[in-house]
C-alpha cells in the first residue's frame, strides 16, 4: 500500500493506465543499479529517485571536478572536490526522501561487482570505458540481470537494452567485440550537455518501463542518437552464436 | 553485371559482386577495432564479415562503439 503522502506525490504516476497503484508499488519495491554517476547517471538517477524507484544504488568512484557541471546535473558547484556519490546522494534524498540510497565509492573487483549485479532487479550502463562496459555486460549475461546501455560523445548517442532474463537476449560483446579503448572519450572530445542528457533519460525510462513491466522499445537493439540532426537510428541486435561471452549462458 | 550498387553511411558506391563485408572494410581502410557494421538495419556479428556476401542494394551503416558517458 501507497501512505497519503506516498500518493500525492506519485499522483501523476497513479493516473497512467500504464503505471497505475500497481505499478508504484512495484517502483518502491525495485532495486536499480546505476555504474557510473556522470553525465548518464546524473539525469537518470534524478529521474528514478523522483519516480519513486524505492532503493537506488549508485557505483562510483571519482570526485566531482568543475569541469563536470557543464552536464552532470545533479551536482552544485558547492560540491566540487566531494566523492561524487555521496554529493549525488543528498541531492537525491533532498529531492525524495521515501526511498533508499546507498553508495559504492570504489572501483569494485569483479566479485563484488557480480554480488552488487545479482541484487539488483536492472543494472543501468553509465560507465565511461569499454573495459568497465564489457565487465557489467558479461556479469549481467552471467547473473541473467537486465542491462540498460546508454553512451554519448559529442553530439552522438547509444542507447540499447540487453534482456538477459530472456534466453534470447544478445550481449554487448556480440555487438562490440573489441575491447580495445577507443581514443575518444568526454575529456578528450568533449560532449554537449543534453546529448548525455537525453540517452540518460531514456536509460531512466526503459528502466522504469521494465519494472513496471511494460514492454522495451529497445530490447535487442541498438538506437543510435545524432544530436544535430536529431534523427535516430535503429538496429536489430541478434545473438552472435559465436560470442564467446553470452554463448556458454545460451542454454 | 560485375558491379553492385550499396550505400555506405548515406553514400552510394559501386563495389564488385560478391564482395565480402571484410573486403570492403578492408577496401575502405577501415581499422577493424571497435567498429559495428549493420545492413539494411540488422547488426551483421563480427564472425560472419569474412563469409557475408554484400548485395545490391544494400544500405550499410558503419559505426564506432560510444564508451563516453
Amino acid at each position: 500500500m501507497l501512505n497519503d503522502a506516498e500518493t500525492l506525490r506519485y499522483s501523476r504516476h497513479l493516473l497512467l493506465e500504464n503505471v497505475g497503484e500497481a505499478g508504484q508499488l512495484k517502483l518502491k519495491q525495485a532495486k536499480v543499479l546505476i555504474m557510473g554517476m556522470g553525465g548518464l547517471g546524473a539525469p537518470a538517477s534524478m529521474y528514478l529517485a523522483a519516480a519513486g524507484v524505492g532503493s537506488l544504488v549508485l557505483a562510483d568512484f571519482d570526485q566531482l571536478d568543475v569541469t563536470n557541471l557543464q552536464r552532470q546535473i545533479c551536482y552544485d558547484s558547492e560540491q566540487v572536490g566531494q566523492a561524487k556519490v555521496d554529493a549525488a546522494k543528498s541531492r537525491l534524498l533532498a529531492l525524495n526522501d521515501h526511498i533508499r540510497i546507498r553508495v559504492i565509492n570504489k572501483k569494485m573487483a569483479q566479485s563484488q561487482l557480480a554480488m552488487e549485479i545479482g541484487l539488483a532487479d536492472i543494472v543501468l550502463d553509465c560507465t565511461d570505458n569499454l573495459a568497465s562496459r564489457h565487465l557489467i555486460s558479461q556479469v549481467c549475461c552471467q547473473t541473467k540481470t537486465p542491462l540498460i546501455v546508454g553512451a554519448g560523445i559529442r553530439l552522438e548517442g547509444q542507447l540499447m537494452m540487453f534482456d538477459f532474463s530472456q534466453p534470447d537476449s544478445a550481449c554487448y560483446h556480440c555487438l562490440f567485440p573489441s575491447t580495445e579503448e577507443q581514443a575518444l572519450n568526454c575529456s578528450n572530445s568533449g560532449v554537449l550537455g543534453p546529448v548525455v542528457g537525453t540517452i540518460g533519460s531514456l536509460q531512466a525510462l526503459e528502466a522504469i518501463k521494465y519494472i513496471v513491466g511494460l514492454p522495451s522499445g529497445i530490447k535487442n537493439q541498438l538506437k543510435l542518437f545524432d544530436g544535430l540532426s536529431l534523427n535516430w537510428q535503429s538496429f536489430a541486435i541478434k545473438r552472435d552464436p559465436d560470442c564467446p561471452v553470452c554463448q556458454p549462458y545460451s542454454k | 553485371m560485375k558491379e553492385i550498387t550499396i550505400v555506405i553511411n548515406g553514400q552510394s558506391q559501386q563495389v564488385a559482386k560478391a564482395t565480402k563485408v571484410i573486403d570492403l572494410l578492408a577496401a575502405l581502410g577501415h581499422a577493424e577495432q571497435g567498429m559495428a557494421l549493420a545492413i539494411n538495419q540488422n547488426i551483421i556479428s563480427r564472425s560472419e564479415w569474412p563469409d557475408h556476401v554484400l548485395q545490391d542494394g544494400d544500405d550499410i551503416a558503419l559505426f564506432q562503439a560510444i564508451a563516453g558517458g
